[in-house]
């Protein structure tokens, strides 16, 4: 007892110290470390499912990605086989139009060689009969001016002449 | 030249409310439960944002850090959640009445008081855990709430069990719980005394040096204080964090139980012997 009397030891002092430290222990249970931790856990579930999402949304990406990749593709021979259809449809196409138009070309020509021979042949047929006449009406003035009764006489003499020594 | 006034061991009452001595080591507590409170109240008043401010910050960053510290040497999250409020209250509140301890007032501003039927002076601040009183106060509320502990996570008869054991059953055993038994009123007693001790040997240091060097030589040992402030409120909170998992840890006896209990129970011993 006297060592306790020396070290001052009272039980009121106890008792009051065990209630300051309820008191600190209780502050700082209900607004330190209780809400601190709690948010702390928040934090922590928040960003565990924040990295979660993000993977999910990576793992997404590549999925449409890949999607893409496939859609271009396919696309891309839907295209091929397109084009090539078009190509061969413009192909037949031309070579159909080509083919029409070098036979309406042979058409015209040959009409036109037709019609320019045909032309030819009257030109022709007219000239030739316009010289004839103009021959014989020449013929005539010349005869009439120049061919004298003996000229007349000479000629049949040449020509008897002729027949006789032809005949020999 | 003046004598050396070396504290006392006991505490001095400095002011009577009717008939409860106020004590000089009470004044301190208080003050260290109001700085505690305002920070706490601090901490309410950044309203606990999911994107934290400085302070909030900070205090994020002690409780972590605690929650950690703790975590590593209880390897259990749940047990940890439960032993923190405890523990942690325990380091903060001796570490701060440790620090106050240094500060320039404490043990030099004194008044004039009768004792024994002569006037000394007496000092109105000393610090706080410069006296059994509040260290034993620390102390039984860590070894109560050891057993509490330990009868809440076993129930009280395999609680019990560690402590009286039947000697037709297992006679070593009855004498370990026995042993044990006494073990635990033994760590009131080391609890307190050896905070007690290092922290009145501070005070006396201090007192000395001053009175022999009043300048620049304490400053090393007020260095010297706030290390000691610090590792003993650490000594005294691991402590009592490992009895608290060895209380809520099924007997060591059996089972898979050993290699856990023999770790822990080594860590104490080392930690004891610090």
């Amino acid at each position: 007892m006297e060592l306790l009397d020396k070290l001052g030891i009272n039980v009121g002092l106890l008792i009051a110290q065990i209630v300051n430290f309820g008191i600190v222990v209780g502050a700082l249970t209900f607004l330190v470390y209780r809400p601190i931790l709690n948010l702390l856990d928040q934090r922590s579930e928040r960003i565990r499912k924040a990295l979660e999402d993000a993977k999910k949304i990576e793992l997404q990406k590549e999925e449409m990605e890949k999607f893409k990749q496939e859609q271009m593709k396919r696309i891309d021979t839907e295209m091929g086989t397109l084009l090539e259809r078009g190509k061969k449809e413009a192909e037949e196409t031309r070579q159909q139009l080509v083919a029409a138009a070098q036979q309406e070309a042979d058409r015209i020509l040959k009409r036109g060689e037709q019609q320019l021979k045909e032309e030819r042949e009257r030109v022709l047929g007219e000239v030739q009969g316009n010289v004839a006449q103009m021959i014989v009406r020449m013929t005539e003035k010349i005869l009439e001016r120049e061919w004298s009764p003996a000229d007349q006489k000479k000629r049949i003499a040449d020509l008897t002449k002729e027949l006789s020594s032809s005949m020999q | 030249m003046a004598s050396v006034e070396a504290p006392t061991l006991a505490s001095e009452t400095i002011a009577h409310i009717g008939s409860f001595p106020v004590r000089n080591t009470l004044i301190m507590a208080w003050i260290a439960v109001a700085v505690l409170v305002i920070v706490a109240l601090l901490t309410r008043a950044t309203k606990y944002k999911e994107v934290p401010g400085r302070f909030q910050g900070f205090m994020e960053m002690i409780v972590e850090g605690f929650f950690n510290f703790w975590d590593s040497v209880v390897g259990d999250k749940k047990q940890t959640r439960a032993f923190f409020p405890l523990v942690t209250t325990i380091f903060i509140f001796l570490a701060t009445a440790n620090w106050m301890g240094i500060f320039p007032g404490v043990g030099s501003i004194t008044i004039p008081e009768e004792l024994h039927g002569e006037i000394i002076n007496v000092p109105i601040f000393r610090s706080m855990n410069a006296d059994v009183n509040m260290t034993l106060a620390v102390a039984l509320i860590s070894v109560i709430s050891t057993q509490v502990f330990g009868i809440a996570a076993l129930g009280i008869l395999p609680y019990a069990g560690k402590f009286f054991v039947p000697p037709w059953k297992d006679p070593v055993g009855t004498f370990i719980g026995i042993l044990e038994l006494i073990a635990e009123f033994a760590k009131i007693i080391s609890f307190s005394f050896r905070l007690f001790g290092n922290i009145f040997a501070g005070e006396v240091l201090l007192v000395v040096i001053s009175f022999l060097m009043p300048y620049v030589a304490p400053i090393p040992f007020l260095g010297l204080e706030i290390f000691v402030g610090f590792i003993q409120a650490l000594v005294f909170s691991m402590l009592t964090l490992v009895f608290l998992k060895m209380a809520v840890t099924a007997h060591g006896g059996h089972d898979e139980h050993e290699e856990g209990h023999g770790h822990h129970g080594q860590l104490a011993h080392e930690t004891a012997h610090a």
